[in-house]
């Protein structure tokens, strides 16, 4: 029983943790989140396994995971309050080539990162060159370019 | 039946019948994982919970023993016997059959027993008794080292014994 209940706690808690950090951290470009995220599994396995190492510890573990994976899925179809308190929303980082201050602040996101994001997926060489940046809520930047440079 | 579509615009091997099938395995799926999770709650695949924990009894009610029904490998765990001991005992013996043990490795025994004999096929527990008032409890930490079907007799070396049974996981 303590299996089911240690995993399940485990998610919960790394989840409401990640909720708090944010959604850069969550998309790992830098080499600064990738190790976050490297040592983190490290110190979960450890609380989740303890001194049970057998296969059905582990079974039971990783059904426990994906079953509570899916309960968590399927309440946010149904409810859409909840998919936003787990998920977030998209914030618009840049609007007709001007950059809204204060949500690229609060979301820790500054203008190369932008650019970088409108290199790599749309090829674009300036700020002024960009419609639409949108911070979403994997963490990703994706980039709406202007109309006049397609 | 599958087909290379191109009327709807899109170049896919499209087939609505085999995804629909698709679909329905996987919510086989999820109620399989749901199952799984609420057997392991329950104490079904081990440790602790509802369905595994076990406690019997001698008819007198001189010993009892706690224990778990449901156990998997390379868990801690332990088996709890509560004696009511007979006044002015110096000794207590309490046997255990060889081939029960045999399947564990034993962290400890609490307390610990003054020596272990080889008594056939059963081992025997001896411990020092100085002043016998109330219930004894010894406790036995055990760790299953085989995934196995278990018997186990444990009870006074000349008197009462209780049998009991355990399932041991993978």
């Amino acid at each position: 029983m303590e299996s089911v209940l240690r995993g399940g706690a485990i998610y919960l808690v790394l989840l409401i943790l990640f909720r708090f950090l944010g959604k850069r951290s969550l998309s790992q470009i830098t080499t600064f989140d990738f190790v976050l995220l490297l040592i983190i599994s490290e110190a979960t396995q450890q609380a989740m396994l303890g001194e049970d190492n057998s296969f059905t510890n582990g079974v039971v573990i990783i059904v426990t995971l994906m079953f509570l994976d899916l309960v968590l899925s399927l309440i946010k179809q149904k409810f859409r309050s909840v998919d936003k308190i787990i998920e977030g929303v998209p914030t618009i980082l840049v609007e007709n080539g001007q950059m809204i201050q204060e949500s690229m602040e609060k979301s820790r996101v500054d203008a190369e990162d932008i650019l970088e994001s409108a290199r790599e997926l749309q090829g674009l060489e300036r700020m002024d060159q960009i419609k639409y940046a949108v911070l979403e809520r994997s963490g990703k930047i994706s980039i709406i370019p202007a109309e006049s440079s397609v | 039946m599958a087909s290379t579509e191109q009327q709807s615009g899109l170049e896919l091997m499209k087939d609505m019948e085999f995804q629909r099938k698709d679909w329905a395995v996987q919510r086989v799926g999820w109620v399989i994982m749901g199952a799984i999770v609420l057997a392991a709650l329950l104490g079904l695949l081990g440790g602790i919970g509802p369905l595994s924990a076990a406690s019997i009894q001698t008819e007198d009610g001189s010993l009892q023993l706690d224990y778990s029904r449901f156990l998997h490998m390379l868990e801690p765990n332990h088996l709890a016997l509560i004696i009511q001991p007979t006044p002015g005992q110096g000794e207590l013996r309490i046997r255990l059959n060889e081939d029960y043990i045999r399947h564990f490795s034993v962290e400890s025994v609490s307390p610990e027993p003054e020596s272990v004999e080889v008594s056939g096929r059963n081992l025997v527990y001896v411990f020092q008794v100085s002043q016998s008032e109330g219930q004894i409890e010894i406790v036995y930490y055990l760790n299953p080292i085989e995934a196995t079907v278990l018997h186990g007799t444990i009870g006074l070396e000349d008197g009462a014994v209780l049998e009991f049974d355990q399932l041991v996981f993978p």
